[in-house]
C-alpha cells in the first residue's frame, strides 16, 4: 500500500493533499488515536480513491467511525455535481437506507426494571428477525408490493402500523421520490417480500435504552426525553430487497464506466453519470429499497409498541411512544448546498454516514427547524449511544453530514475466538443489559469490544462544530436477529 | 482442508480450496452454508437442478454462490451438499441437495446478506484450486 500524505489540520481534522488523479483533497474527520488505528488498513487509500472520481465536490470526506468498505470507506460522503458527476452503489452500500429510528415513551427505568424481561421476550417474540421466518406483513401480490415501494412509511401507516405523525419525523417523511418498481428486478421482489418488518441479524438490532446523561437539557425536553427516561431504538434497513438491489446495480455499472470512459481505480466504485440512463435507474430503484426499508423500520416501531404495552399490561396512550426521529446512514440524496456562496444542486453519497442539517433547513421538520435536525448514532450493545443534533458548520463543511455510529475494531472471527466457552448472555446480563437473539454467533461477533467506543466519535464531530450531543443513551434490553 | 476464514473487520472473508473446480465450487457452497447454519442437523430431503453462465470463472463462482443464498433467502431451503454434473471456466450445471431451515429447530450462525465483488479472486496454482471471496454481514 502506497504511503499516503496526511496533514493535520485540526485537533480533530486530517487532511489528504490533492496529488496525482484526485480530483479533490480527502478530509478526515478523527482524533490523532482513531487516526493510529485506521492507517493501518486500506481505508484512507479508498479516500483517495473516490477523490479521483469525475463531478465530485469540494472533499471526499471520511467521518471519525470510518474503516475499510467496499469501494468507499464506510463513513464516507461525497458530493457530485448533478450534471458532471457519478452515482455509485458503492457510495450508498448494500443495505440501502440502513439507518436507526429514536422512540420516547412515558416509561422510565423504575417502570420498566420488574418487567424488564418481559418487554425483551415479548418484542423478540413479536419482531420477526427474518432468517427462516416469515415477515410481519404476509407476502404481498407484485401490485401492492410496488404500491409499498412508492409510498414508504405512508404505506405502513395506511395499514395502521404507527400514526401520521409519525411521517412528520421521518428524513423525506419516509417517502424518498422517484421510486420506480419498474426498475427493480424480479429476485429484488421475491427477497423483499418475505421480509417486510423483518430486523434482521449482524449489527441491527431494537433496544430498550435509558436517558442517562443530558447535554442540552431544553432541546432534550423538546424531544420528550429526561434522564432516567426510557426510550426505544431501532437499528435496521431494506434487508434482502435492498441487498438486491444493489447486487443487481453492479455489472450494471460496471458496464457504464466503461461505456462513459471513467477511470476507476477500484471496481467496487463502479458508477454511471447521474443524469445518464443507468444513473436514473439506479436512483429510481434505491428510492424503492429506501421505501422499503422505512416500511420495516415503520413497521416494528408498532410491533414494539405492541409487545411493550402487553408485557408492561398499559395501553399505548399509557406507553405514549413517540418518534423523535428516523435517519437514514446508507444513501444518496439528491440536495441543494452552497458551494463558493452560490446554491448548487448535489448529489450526496452516505455511506456509513448521517444527515445532520443545521437550524433553519427546509428539510427539517417543523417542530425541530429552528434547533437543527435530530442525529442518532448508535454505540455498541454494552455502552451507550447518542441523540445528536446537526449545526450550521455541519452546512458549510460536510454537505450537512456527520457519523453514523461506533465502527468496528475486532473482526468477527477474533470475536468468535476470544468469546469462545464463555457464556456472553449472562455477561450482558452482568452489564446490566437482557439480550435476546437468534442468531447465536452474531451475539459473540457483536459483544461491546468488537466496536470503537462511540463517544470518541462522537466527541470528535462535537470538537469540530459538526454535530452536538442532546443526550446519552444506555441499553438495558437488546433485541438481535 | 475446504475452507477456512480470514481477518475481515467488518464482514466475513473466506478461503475456499479445491485440487479441482468442481471441487473448489463444491466446498465455496459448503463454506457459504457452513457459515450461516449447523448443517448436520438440517434435514436432507430437498434436492435442486442449477444451471448457471458467467464471462468468467470468478464471476460464475460468486453467481453460484448467490444463487444458492438467494434460495436460502427467499424458500428458507439450505443446499450445502452439490454433485457437479458439468463445470468449465464459464458455465456450471449441478444437483444440490439440502433441507429446510426451521427457526424454531435450527440454529443460525449468521445471516449472510450478500456475496460481493470485494478481493473476489479464483485461481489455479501447481494443479490445485483457491478462490477468495468475502460475504456481507
Amino acid at each position: 500500500m502506497e504511503q499516503i500524505e496526511l496533514k493535520k489540520i485540526a485537533d480533530y481534522l486530517f487532511e489528504i493533499p490533492r496529488t496525482g488523479d484526485m480530483n479533490v483533497p480527502g478530509r478526515i474527520y478523527a482524533n490523532e488515536k482513531l487516526m493510529e488505528t485506521q492507517k493501518s488498513d486500506e481505508s484512507l487509500q479508498q479516500v483517495v480513491n473516490v477523490a479521483c472520481l469525475p463531478g465530485i465536490l469540494k472533499y471526499a470526506m471520511a467521518m471519525p467511525d470510518f474503516h475499510w468498505g467496499y469501494g468507499f470507506p464506510i463513513g464516507g460522503v461525497a458530493a457530485f455535481d448533478v450534471d458532471s458527476g457519478v452515482i455509485s452503489p458503492g457510495g450508498v452500500g448494500y443495505d440501502i437506507n440502513c439507518g436507526v429510528r429514536l422512540m420516547s415513551t412515558n416509561l422510565t427505568a423504575d417502570d420498566v426494571a420488574p418487567k424488564l424481561r418481559e418487554v425483551v421476550r415479548g418484542i423478540y417474540h413479536d419482531v420477526p428477525a427474518g432468517v427462516g421466518s416469515a415477515g410481519a406483513i404476509e407476502k404481498l401480490e407484485k401490485g401492492d408490493f410496488d404500491k409499498l415501494l412508492v409510498e414508504g412509511a405512508a404505506w405502513a401507516v395506511g395499514r395502521g402500523l404507527g400514526t401520521a405523525d409519525d411521517l412528520k419525523a421521518i428524513e423525506d417523511s419516509g417517502t424518498m421520490k422517484g421510486a420506480d418498481p419498474g426498475a427493480v428486478s424480479e429476485r429484488a421482489y421475491n427477497r423483499g417480500r418475505g421480509q417486510i418488518g423483518t430486523l434482521g441479524s449482524g449489527n441491527h438490532f431494537l433496544e430498550i435504552q435509558v436517558v442517562d446523561e443530558v447535554f442540552l437539557p431544553a432541546i432534550a425536553a423538546r424531544m420528550g426525553l429526561r434522564k432516567g427516561g426510557i426510550a426505544v431504538a431501532i437499528h435496521s434497513g431494506s434487508r434482502g430487497f435492498g441487498h438486491q438491489v444493489c447486487e443487481d446495480s453492479l455489472p450494471i455499472m460496471l458496464d457504464a464506466a466503461r461505456k462513459y470512459s471513467i477511470k476507476l481505480k477500484d471496481k467496487q466504485l463502479a458508477c454511471a453519470p447521474i443524469s445518464s440512463p443507468e444513473g436514473k435507474r439506479y436512483l429510481a430503484a434505491m428510492a424503492c429499497a429506501a421505501n422499503y426499508a422505512w416500511v420495516n423500520r415503520q413497521t416494528m416501531r408498532a410491533l414494539a409498541e405492541r409487545a411493550i404495552c402487553r408485557a408492561m399490561d398499559m395501553s399505548s396512550a399509557t406507553l405514549g411512544m413517540k418518534l423523535i426521529y428516523d435517519v437514514c446512514h446508507n444513501i444518496a440524496k439528491m440536495e441543494e448546498h452552497r458551494i463558493d456562496g452560490a446554491p448548487r444542486k448535489v448529489c450526496v453519497h452516505r455511506k456509513g454516514a448521517t444527515r445532520a442539517f443545521g437550524p433553519g433547513h427546509p428539510s427539517i421538520p417543523e417542530i425541530y427547524r429552528d434547533i437543527g435536525q435530530p442525529v442518532l448514532v448508535p454505540g455498541d450493545m454494552g455502552r451507550y449511544s447518542y441523540l445528536c443534533i446537526g449545526t450550521f458548520k455541519a452546512m458549510e463543511e460536510t454537505f450537512g453530514s456527520t457519523c453514523h455510529g461506533a465502527g468496528r475494531q475486532h473482526s468477527r472471527s477474533h470475536m468468535i475466538k476470544t468469546t469462545k466457552g464463555r457464556n456472553l448472555f449472562k455477561e450482558m446480563e452482568q452489564m446490566g443489559v437482557v439480550v435476546m437473539a437468534q442468531g447465536m454467533k452474531s451475539v459473540a461477533e457483536e459483544m461491546p469490544d468488537a466496536y470503537k467506543d462511540v463517544a470518541q466519535v462522537v466527541d470528535v464531530m462535537e470538537s469540530a462544530g459538526i454535530s452536538k450531543k442532546i443526550v446519552r443513551l444506555r441499553p438495558i434490553g437488546c433485541v438481535k436477529g | 482442508m475446504r475452507y477456512k476464514e480470514i481477518e475481515h473487520t467488518a464482514d466475513i472473508g473466506i478461503i475456499v480450496y479445491g485440487e479441482t473446480q468442481a471441487e473448489l465450487f463444491a466446498n465455496g457452497l459448503f463454506a457459504l452454508f457452513d457459515c450461516m447454519v449447523e448443517i448436520e442437523t438440517l434435514p436432507n430431503d430437498i434436492s435442486r437442478e442449477i444451471a448457471l453462465r458467467s464471462d468468467n470463472v470468478e464471476t460464475l463462482f460468486r453467481k453460484w454462490l448467490s444463487e444458492f443464498l438467494y434460495i436460502f433467502n427467499t424458500e428458507s431451503i439450505a443446499l450445502p451438499c452439490v454433485r457437479i454434473t458439468h463445470i468449465d471456466g464459464e458455465s456450471v450445471s449441478a444437483s444440490a441437495q439440502g433441507g429446510r431451515f426451521d427457526p424454531a429447530r435450527h440454529m443460525l450462525k449468521t445471516e449472510i446478506k450478500a456475496v460481493t465483488y470485494h478481493q473476489l479472486e479464483v485461481k489455479e496454482e501447481k494443479g490445485a484450486w483457491t478462490a477468495k471471496v468475502i460475504f456481507d454481514v
